[in-house]
């Protein structure tokens, strides 16, 4: 019954805040007599995030009223192409265009093969390449190997990258041992193999943190200030929870 | 023995320790392993579920776990919250054959970046039984459920050969009226 729905395509993000997730729960200092203080916290970290949108109307509200709704305060899940402004241009991700393209322009656009764009008179975007994963990491692994394809010997700290396919998870690089080793956090939420592939385009699944995270003002002319606030939900969790 | 090595107590006194309780519950429909934190982790060859809500509320909550020492009996209260009318009644049905059953504590520091398990692993702290469940009503909406975890030590916290009462002399040498009168108040008349 609890279902992984899709947002509405076109969500105007225009904020992304990460938020202490779990971890917080529990933790707490202790403090000795000569002044030293050691901390304590729990040790198994999850994505929270509080995703702002721009003001919307019309049937963009009508969408986003509607996916608001139908996550239930939590009940079910949304799958979430976590979008990077920062992520790296097409240049650093190792395609041969101009040091100037970047992954929204329309200088790359690419029509059918018959020569035909879209019927909006767009042809296909670019997108950031994948590249294989070249040595297995079991869940909640946090080291991956990837391959020299690409950008994957050009990753640094703080990029996002995900899996494919059929992996819903955001990591984040926190370390490089070498080129194309790198430690990642929060650990792997599913075993990776040499079949997959790591994507700067990650999908993570999400649900509303409570029956009153999500809020859908609608103002004199526009609905403004809407924002929801969401808990990452487990790869494993969704399988045997949201697949419906 | 020790229940830390000095190896251990030299990582413990690190200035940020990453750490969760463990629990194994022997339950009469089967063996239930739970940690205080989200989601599941195989540690020691089984997989434990995580019951802290992912938003950080606890849905367990457990009391101070003290050292088990002579002369005092040391329990944890392991209270789980937001039971449902049905796992009330399952509790209140089952409640006796729950009594008695195998509850160990296990707690385990991990790596607070890769959370891997700390080198010592899943340390016993507390083997105990549970006791009698204790169900609450709390207004309109609060329900909890508590065990009482009670150390296996804490049967075995009494004086060492029994006391000196007619109940334990009659145990040790049965018959024996010598302690009959200890402890009780004795009103002598004497003639007038």
């Amino acid at each position: 019954m609890a279902r992984l729905l899709s947002p509405p395509a076109g969500l105007p993000v225009i904020t992304l805040r990460p938020l202490s997730g779990p971890r917080a729960a529990t933790s707490g200092a202790s403090q000795s007599v000569a002044g030293f203080v050691q901390t304590t916290a729990l040790p198994f970290g999850m994505w929270r995030w509080q995703i702002s949108f721009a003001p919307m109307h019309k049937a963009m509200f009508r969408r986003y009223r509607g996916w608001v709704t139908a996550l239930h305060g939590g009940a079910n899940a949304t799958r979430w192409s976590f979008f990077d402004p920062d992520k790296m241009s097409p240049r650093e991700a190792g395609l041969n265009v101009s040091a100037k393209a970047d992954w929204t322009g329309s200088a790359y656009d690419r029509n059918w093969s018959n020569g035909e764009p879209w019927s909006s008179g767009c042809g296909w975007k670019m997108s950031p390449p994948v590249v294989p994963v070249v040595e297995s990491a079991s869940r909640d692994d946090t080291t991956v190997k990837l391959s020299v394809d690409f950008w994957g010997h050009d990753l640094d700290v703080g990029d996002y990258i995900g899996f494919m396919p059929f992996h819903l998870g955001l990591y984040t690089v926190t370390e490089v041992f070498e080129p194309g080793s790198y430690r990642i956090w929060p650990p792997l939420r599913k075993a990776v193999g040499p079949h997959d592939f790591a994507t700067l385009e990650p999908v993570l699944a999400l649900r509303l943190e409570g029956e009153d995270s999500a809020s859908a003002d609608r103002g004199l002319v526009v609905a403004e200030s809407l924002s929801v606030t969401m808990v990452e939900v487990l790869d494993y969790d969704v399988r045997e929870y949201f697949a419906d | 023995m020790a229940i830390f090595s000095p190896a251990d107590l030299d990582w413990l006194a690190r200035p940020h320790i990453a750490r969760a309780w463990f629990l194994e519950l022997d339950l009469p429909e089967g063996v239930r392993r739970v940690h205080n934190g989200t989601g599941r982790k195989t540690i020691g060859g089984h997989e434990w579920l995580g019951v802290t809500d992912p938003m950080g509320g606890q849905i367990v909550s457990m009391a101070n776990v003290e050292e088990p020492r002579f002369g005092q009996a040391v329990a944890v209260q392991v209270t789980l919250s937001g039971a449902n009318k049905e796992f009330f009644k399952a509790v209140h049905t089952n409640a006796r054959e729950l009594e008695g059953r195998r509850a160990d504590l296990f707690w385990c520091a991990f790596d607070p970046e890769t959370e891997e398990v700390w080198p010592r692993g899943l340390v016993k702290l507390f083997p105990g039984r549970i006791s009698s469940p204790a169900l609450r009503w709390e207004g309109i909406g609060i329900r909890t459920v508590s065990i009482t975890v009670e150390s296996i030590w804490s049967s075995q916290n009494y004086q060492f050969g029994g006391k000196w009462n007619d109940a334990d002399q009659k145990r040790r040498y049965p018959g024996d009226k010598g302690l009959m009168y200890v402890g009780v108040k004795v009103h002598e008349t004497w003639g007038n």
